[in-house]
């Protein structure tokens, strides 16, 4: 099958200042994939890269099969959709018109919505269980509800592929658990399941999700596979720098990430643990600390 | 939040929201024909209703027959003062058009509900122009100030777009709000300097500087009519792009838009408009901010209605203000300029009002 991404030596970057690498990847369709990784890492990027923000600086990148340069605008929109970090929510719409604006792909100019639009808004705000606030203006709902309302427009596009740039920042954990396990069931009108490529934060939440994780570190791929091939001790060292068990979930059996702290330059596991909050009080402490630190610095 | 009533809550029946539009721009309509009949019927003269219906029956046989001029030619002052209302009132319907929607895409562009053609300098550049011309040029006729008001207008508009992007990339909302106001404080400037060093600019400017629809003439009415007909379906055109650029340039992106493309669209489009309003009648405030704002709290966001009933009512309140200056004070008359703002303050405020009662 074809895949949805075909990547081969991709880099991308911001004018002449590089920040994705020689990317080769394959996103397969059916798939949740998970770009997980530290802040800067080029995840975002190559985000942009995928939605065509970014034109790509070297190599190739193909959209089932296709160079992604060689799709028009609204051809794209109707097989690729995007969810940015941070949409712009806009005086007087109530969240059914939000969430039709997503089919602007599909529409004419003017004219009035197809059978075919009305359908996909309808069952979009159904999956997003949103059908009984359509009427009510978007800048009235919850941090929660209005992160549904945006998925649903993403929906509603109808897109094979949808591409959601951290589509649970500013939402609390049982917001998180709730959008992402929808997310992982969504399923098209015929039936196949929907093509979903992801950048999340919260590793926990990635390891549940996703079907295949992509670890990336300095604009590079790291490492590729399920949650339990990628998230292991000595790989959240590399790419997060981050000193870190990984348990089972007895439940599911989804890895979980249990944090130590922060890893050190050739650091040894058993390294004598960081300060603690506990510690803030004890004040004659604290400035001895710098100093203490000095030496190992130079 | 908490004072949702629970009808707001209900599904929508589907539709609902589309034949609602469809009654507004018919009674937008039905005002607009209101308005343009007050503008024909009342004065600071008054004038008999049957004298105004028999000057009107013999416009277009006469139009067609000699032209504008020979209509006027031997007529009683009654009937010269209903001829004197005609070229007004289309110059009224045409402003009030043109400045309504280049606020409306002036907002939509700029992503900014306070957005008008002030913001990115186009009237200050219009403005600057036509003094420069009256000064150094000995520019008197309509058409030719209507050429320098445009040229101005392009030029300011080609600077905005210029400044913003010198920090490279395409121009972001914010970099044209910031590059219309240096660009706009630019021209002022000038305008102000030229109108200080030469005395006689300056009795000119003062006359040009109040906005008023009663200078310009049928044949200048009709110069500019394709302009700003250009210009409205230029906007138009973009605002199914205006659409989409109201949820975040990404998104939009992400929706298929070519947010250059659209962009210019509706720029050249405002440029068009804004040139030639400013051009028929001089700087006029406040249409441009209001008529597509009111829209938005009446109607919700979608800027296809938002551009369609701004057409339709700033001619509206155009003609309302032209005729309320006219009947306050007879026989003097207060420019249009000055009467729209005294209009539309109270409107803008009690619609401010409401938003905040139903919004927040």
């Amino acid at each position: 099958m074809t895949p949805a991404f075909r990547i081969r030596g991709l880099d991308l970057g911001y004018g002449d200042r590089p920040v994705v690498h020689e990317v080769d990847l394959d996103v397969a369709h059916g798939c949740t994939t998970v770009l997980i990784g530290a802040n800067g890492c080029g995840k975002s990027t190559l985000l942009k890269g995928l939605s065509r923000q970014l034109r790509p600086a070297g190599g190739t990148l193909e959209a089932d099969g296709r160079d992604v340069r060689s799709w028009s605008s609204r051809e794209y929109a109707r097989s690729v959709s995007l969810l940015p970090q941070s949409p712009v929510v806009p005086e007087g719409l109530t969240v059914a018109e939000l969430v039709e604006r997503g089919r602007h792909p599909h529409r004419r100019w003017w004219g009035a919505p197809s059978p075919d639009d009305d359908a996909a808004v309808a069952r979009a705000l159904e999956l997003t269980e949103l059908t009984a606030l359509a009427a009510r203006p978007v800048e009235e709902l919850s941090g929660g509800q209005r992160q549904r309302a945006w998925i649903a427009l993403t929906l509603a596009q109808g897109a094979r592929t949808m591409l959601l740039d951290e589509p649970t920042s500013f939402l609390d954990l049982a917001h998180q658990v709730d959008l992402l396990d929808m997310l992982h069931g969504l399923e098209h009108p015929d039936g196949t399941r929907a093509t979903v490529v992801a950048v999340l934060h919260e590793l926990n939440l990635a390891a549940r999700v996703a079907d295949r994780l992509v670890a990336m570190a300095d604009g590079r791929i790291v490492a590729t596979g399920t949650p339990h091939e990628v998230l292991t001790p000595a790989l959240l060292a590399e790419v997060f720098g981050l000193r870190a068990d990984v348990a089972h979930d007895p439940v599911g059996g989804h890895p979980v990430v249990l944090p130590r702290g922060r890893a050190r330059e050739g650091s040894s596991p058993d390294l004598p643990d960081l300060p603690v909050l506990s510690d803030l009080p004890d004040l004659p402490a604290v400035p001895a600390a710098p100093s203490a630190a000095e030496p190992a610095r130079r | 939040m908490s004072t949702l009533s629970p009808a707001r809550t209900t599904s929508p029946v589907p539709g609902a929201a589309q034949r609602h539009r469809g009654s507004a721009l018919l009674g937008a309509v039905a005002l607009l024909l209101a308005a343009a009949a007050a503008s024909l019927f009342w004065g600071a003269r008054s004038v008999d209703p049957a004298t105004v219906l028999a000057v009107l029956g013999q416009l277009p046989a006469a139009l067609l027959d000699g032209g504008w001029s020979q209509v006027s030619a031997g007529l009683g002052i009654d009937a010269a003062v209903v001829h004197s209302r005609i070229p007004r009132t289309f110059t009224a319907v045409l402003v009030g058009a043109a400045l309504a929607v280049a606020g409306a895409g002036m907002q939509g562009v700029s992503r900014n509900p306070l957005g008008d053609p002030g913001l990115l300098g186009l009237t200050a550049g219009a403005a600057a122009a036509v003094v420069l011309g009256i000064g150094w040029l000995g520019a008197s006729a309509a058409w030719q100030l209507t050429a320098l008001a445009l040229a101005g207008s392009a030029v300011a508009a080609v600077l905005v777009f210029g400044v913003s992007r010198l920090g490279g990339g395409s121009p972001t909302p914010a970099g044209l709000a910031l590059s219309g106001a240096a660009v706009s404080a630019g021209f002022t400037a000038l305008t102000s300097s030229a109108v200080l060093a030469v005395p006689a600019v300056l009795d000119r400017f003062r006359f040009w500087n109040i906005g008023s629809v009663t200078r310009a003439d049928l044949p200048d009415v009709a110069a500019v009519a394709p302009l700003v007909l250009l210009g409205v379906l230029l906007v138009l055109g973009g605002s199914s792009g205006l659409n989409a650029m109201a949820l975040g340039d990404e998104l939009a992106h992400g929706l298929g838009v070519d947010l250059g493309l659209q962009r210019a669209l509706v720029f050249v489009g405002v440029v068009l408009l804004s040139g030639a309003a400013t051009a028929l009648a001089g700087p006029i405030a406040f249409v441009g901010l209001l008529v597509p704002h009111a829209v938005r709290r009446l109607l919700g966001g979608d800027y296809r209605w938002i551009v369609v009933l701004s057409a339709v009512l700033g001619p509206v309140l155009l003609l309302l203000a032209d005729v309320v200056g006219r009947v306050l004070t007879p026989p003097q008359e207060i420019h249009v300029g000055v009467t729209t703002v005294v209009l539309g303050v109270p409107v803008l405020l009690v619609l401010l009002r409401r938003g905040r009662s139903v919004g927040l």
